[in-house]
């Protein structure tokens, strides 16, 4: 089970393009719910300390959005 | 309290418009009062002077009336004018005192100000990278961090690029596009050299409302004529001049090693060519081992990324190192990633020239020793600048990519880059088909391709090749061919490849948690005994650095 942690759009917002450590960035993205978050290794490895924030966000089970299909085979 | 040594370098946009105000679309990018050339009706060229240093930009008098040179209307009024109807030649405007060239193709000249004084300089016509030399190409936002592409624009057109470097900084002037959209010319200011030898940005700005462009038959260059940045009267002329310097090479070739690959066409059965290379090796004078040297150069910049390498790894590297120079893999090795030094940066350094085409870390990753192993939720890796429609070398009947995985798993892209309406780049190291297999999209993103032969697990080097066919695909597990494949070849993409996920025409997905512990790119083709000795020579580095799979 993979957990996440939901953020608001205005946490998301602060956190796009922002570094998390040295040469990794925060990719938030949106779950199957349109709700944005973020994964536990950007929390547990972030050094940044602008963003400890994210060290305090509660964790819940992670629904990713569907995928495209794998085109058909010829 | 001390500076935040991660916070992002301020752009024009943060400068003009502070966080928590109100920002019009688009509002980082300057408003250029040129008009749009006619294309079919190509400025003559001037006779180049033939010195190498060109005559110093004429000074530029600042006045409260002159009018630009070009007698197009201008399609937009400066807003700090406050009156809508007014005019620019009510405002202040900047010209050359000097009646400039109207086109020179390797110089051009930017002046005025206040605000921004980077922005401001002679620019120099840009053909040189650390991997090639090319005549065009342009910027293209999408993908993180933004890349600058060789070749031609998603537009048909060719654009050329200019720059110049100073204090530190690599200022660059050049055609914009946000995937296929064209966002008019931008200026990008970046530390540590120009975006496509591994700068990091540091500002944008730019023109991305304006469409004006200049075509000499073959090029399309910026139109001249006057422009803003952002709100107030921050003007800026751009003019070329009236001295053209001609074209003189930048760099050295200080190469000491050439391979040579003799290609022998043969007929298979089915008619269709094979082509086989023949590394042909030219001694090194200096008597050091073939590829000794790049191995130290990369060796020195994973030290300096902050990995840590052991006198047993260096010595690794080093064989590995030799071993594909030996074999004559590195001529068309476009990309290669040993993952070693067990930090983000250090696993970003791409080994054949440090500092080209490195990797971007996005999401959850985890690094350690083994590699690097993305979380299979929002983790994938920009290889900064590699697109295949760009690169020299590159056809549909070669090519391969691979991962020497240091996990099994199923589902996701190892390797990905595909775009919709054209071609793709990728590998999926195991897709259920039902069973366990390896598929691909391969230069040909309407029908997918799978191994069909089942395989056990993903450890150890999953690849992939078109090897002198556009018909056919191959599928290698652990240096052996497991399945040949027919899979139609359409076209190269032109979209950057991620590792950890797929590149789907600028949004990540299909994630995946393949430890990547060893990748590469490579634009030739790949016999089935070449992609065995590669497989050899990766296996026995990864069983020097103690962490082989198998």
């Amino acid at each position: 089970m993979v957990q996440v942690a939901q953020l608001t759009e205005t946490q998301k917002d602060e956190l796009v393009g922002q570094l998390y450590t040295t040469d990794s960035y925060f990719n938030p993205i949106q779950d199957c719910n349109n709700i944005w978050i973020i994964s536990t290794e950007e929390i547990e490895y972030c050094d940044n300390p602008q963003f400890q924030w994210v060290k305090t966000l509660t964790l819940s089970e992670y629904c990713p959005k569907p995928e495209p299909p794998f085109p058909p085979i010829g | 309290m001390p500076p935040n040594p991660y916070r992002r370098q301020p752009n024009i946009n943060d400068m003009m418009y502070p966080k928590g105000s109100k920002q019009p679309r688009q509002v980082w990018a300057a408003v250029m009062n040129v008009y749009k050339a006619p294309e079919t009706t190509p400025q003559p060229t001037p006779s180049p002077t033939g010195t190498a240093n060109p005559t110093p930009t004429p000074s530029v008098t600042p006045t409260q009336t002159l009018t630009p040179t070009n007698t197009g209307t201008p399609t937009q009024t400066p807003t700090n004018t406050g009156t809508p109807t007014q005019t620019p030649t009510q405002t202040q405007t900047q010209t050359p005192s000097n009646t400039p060239n109207p086109l020179c193709p390797q110089q051009l000249d930017i002046v005025g100000g206040p605000l921004y004084p980077g922005i401001t300089g002679t620019y120099n016509r840009l053909s040189v990278a650390p991997t090639q030399t090319f005549t065009s190409g342009y910027i293209q936002q999408q993908g993180n961090p933004d890349t600058f592409v060789f070749g031609t624009a998603p537009d048909g057109k060719n654009y050329a690029a200019f720059g110049y470097q100073a204090g530190g900084a690599s200022y660059m002037f050049a055609r914009n596009f946000n995937g296929a959209s064209g966002l008019g010319w931008v200026q990008y200011v970046t530390s540590g050299g120009y975006l496509y030898e591994g700068g990091t940005i540091a500002q944008v700005g730019g023109s991305n409302t304006n469409t004006g462009f200049l075509f000499d038959g073959s090029v399309y260059y910026p139109a001249t004529g006057q422009f803003t940045i952002g709100a107030g009267a921050n003007y800026y002329y751009l003019s070329y001049p009236l001295s053209c310097p001609t074209p003189t090479p930048s760099v050295t070739q200080t190469q000491t090693q050439t391979p040579t690959n003799t290609q022998t066409p043969t007929q298979t059965q089915s008619g269709t060519p094979q082509v086989t290379s023949t590394p042909t090796q030219t001694p090194t004078p200096s008597g050091v081992a073939p590829g000794t040297t790049q191995a130290q150069a990369y060796l020195s910049a994973v030290v300096a990324a902050g990995g840590s390498v052991s006198a047993p790894m260096s010595a690794a590297t080093i064989t590995m190192f030799n071993s594909i120079w030996s074999n004559g893999f590195n001529t068309n090795m476009v990309g290669m990633y040993p993952f070693i030094g067990g930090t983000a940066a250090s696993h970003a350094v791409q080994a054949m020239s440090p500092g080209v085409y490195n990797l971007t870390f996005n999401g959850g990753w985890t690094h350690n020793t083994s590699g690097a192993t993305p979380n299979g939720t929002n983790a994938y890796a920009v290889l900064s600048g590699l697109v295949p429609q760009a690169i020299t070398g590159f056809t549909l009947s070669g090519g391969s990519l691979g991962t020497y995985c240091g996990t099994d798993a199923v589902g996701g892209a190892a390797i990905g880059s595909t775009d919709p309406s054209q071609g793709a780049f990728n590998l999926y190291p195991a897709l259920l088909n039902p069973t366990k297999q390896m598929a691909t999209t391969f230069w040909n993103n309407t029908i997918g391709a799978y191994s069909i032969t089942t395989i056990p697990d993903t450890l150890g080097l999953m690849s992939i090749a078109r090897s002198g066919s556009t018909s056919t695909i191959q599928f290698y597990r652990k240096g052996s061919l497991i399945s040949s494949q027919n899979h139609t070849a359409l076209q190269l993409n032109n979209i950057s490849i991620f590792f950890g996920a797929n590149n789907q025409n600028g949004i990540p997905n299909q994630y995946s948690t393949y430890r990547h512990q060893f990748s590469y790119i490579y634009r030739g083709t790949l016999t089935t005994s070449q992609m065995t000795t590669l497989d050899s020579i990766i296996q026995t580095y990864q069983t020097s650095l103690g962490r082989n799979v198998y």
